[in-house]
């Protein structure tokens, strides 16, 4: 039978009607755009965290120690049928929404096409300094962790594919290796994921990572926090654990003042 | 093949590796969707998924078998996403096929009645040419779960195109 079949499917495969489009090509310029959204969501612009310098050490006393904080007031996503209008930087948006936690220095933004990647360094009432990035996003297409793709987009939490796990072979098939991963659906399928990324994955490994959440509302918009526990991405592990943890990152998440950050266009 | 992960200026290599391989691709993931339209559509976003990693300069050892595992890993994902709405054929092939096109076609259409992970096991198997360790690998499955999903598939084929089908075809 396997003889047989073998050479069946191969005859039948040749059956498959003449390539239309240059799948080379056509690949190459999808993966130019699936690397540049997934380079967008994740921290950017590592050059400029780790040359921050801390300025000033201005507290503001609300998270008290590194991850022992008060508990976040709860808050409550915004409707994303909600027309606002743009009318911030994300270099004015982050100490505001920050301030809460500490003092921002060193803030930093680049804005692309429908989405603005910043970074900056947080200072809280320990005189403890770290690195945070923020990406707000409205375009469709893939990035939130654990989606294979967004057509459609995920409204559940099922709808994702992560593992907690290593994975055990290349690629697998259990999901995105998401440590700590956890996810909430926020009602109106908005979703809320938190999980821990490292920054290496190999014998460069210090313990430098970050805590992070990122939600994505059924309208496209969707937002990622990072809190590191070194100054910038790869610049080295500065704190045991990163200066915010996940329920304070979902506080910043969850803050509508993001959805007035002014996205770059093309 | 070459080892992936070279230089960021590395996509020619990228680009031979593609070329080598997308037409192969194809034809495996025409079997699988049965569909020319779709099976294009797979290969493309696998290709472009491992793409980002060869850009990334994330080594893979063996680029072939990492863009069958993706192509694969993608229809069974596509096809879990749209099983709700997925219309399953109760249209049997007719049996006792004389011609190689006939019996092609009715391979294919057997192929299209099957699940999703029955149709992999089935081309990985058969078509790839992998072992039952080396299927078990790719999907992500036990190596029991393909040999009773292999067995499955191979029955419902016999089912549908005849006992004598082996016969009729050589």
């Amino acid at each position: 039978m396997t003889e047989h079949l073998t050479d069946l499917l191969e005859r039948a495969a040749d059956d498959a009607p003449a390539l239309r489009h240059d799948l080379v090509t056509d690949s190459m310029r999808r993966g130019t755009r699936l690397r540049h959204r997934r380079t967008a969501l994740r921290m950017a612009g590592t050059s400029a965290l780790v040359a921050a310098v801390v300025l000033g050490v201005t507290t503001i006393p609300r998270g008290e120690t590194r991850g022992t904080g008060p508990e976040p007031p709860v808050v409550t996503p915004p409707k994303s049928s909600a027309p606002v209008t743009p009318d911030l930087t994300g270099k004015q948006a982050m100490p505001q929404v920050f301030a809460e936690y500490g003092e921002i220095s060193q803030p930093w933004e680049r804005t692309e096409l429908e989405t603005s990647v910043m970074t900056a360094t947080l200072t809280d009432v320990t005189g403890a300094s770290a690195g945070i990035a923020v990406n707000v996003y409205t375009y469709k297409g893939i990035g939130f962790p654990g989606a294979y793709d967004e057509d459609p987009p995920p409204t559940r939490c099922s709808d994702l594919h992560v593992s907690t796990e290593p994975p055990t072979d290349e690629g697998g098939l259990s999901g995105e290796y998401l440590p700590g991963f956890r996810c909430e659906e926020l009602g109106n399928g908005a979703l809320l994921v938190s999980y821990r990324s490292a920054t290496y994955t190999d014998q460069r490994d210090d313990g430098e990572y970050a805590n992070v959440v990122a939600v994505r509302y059924p309208d496209g918009f969707g937002i990622s926090v990072r809190s590191l526990n070194s100054l910038g991405e790869k610049s080295g592990r500065t704190l045991d654990r990163p200066l915010l943890d996940v329920a304070q990152l979902k506080s910043v998440a969850l803050d509508p003042l993001w959805r007035r950050v002014q996205l770059g266009s093309e | 093949m070459a080892r992936a992960g070279g230089d960021v200026a590395d996509d020619s290599s990228f680009e031979q590796f593609a070329a080598e391989t997308a037409a192969r691709l194809y034809r495996t993931a025409w079997l699988l969707t049965g569909d020319a339209h779709a099976a294009e559509d797979l290969v493309q976003e696998s290709l472009a998924r491992v793409y980002v990693k060869w850009r990334d300069r994330t080594p893979i050892d063996n680029p072939v078998g990492y863009t069958r595992t993706v192509l694969l890993r993608q229809f069974i994902s596509g096809r879990r996403r749209r099983s709700s709405t997925e219309v399953v054929t109760d249209r049997l092939p007719e049996t006792g096929v004389v011609t190689d096109q006939a019996s092609h076609i009715a391979l294919r259409t057997a192929i299209a009645g099957m699940a999703p992970r029955d149709r992999a096991v089935l081309v990985l198997r058969y078509y790839a040419d992998r072992t039952v360790a080396e299927t078990a690998a790719d999907l992500g499955m036990t190596e029991s779960a393909v040999r009773t999903r292999t067995s499955r598939a191979v029955d419902k084929l016999r089912v549908l195109l005849g006992d004598d089908f082996l016969t009729t075809t050589n």
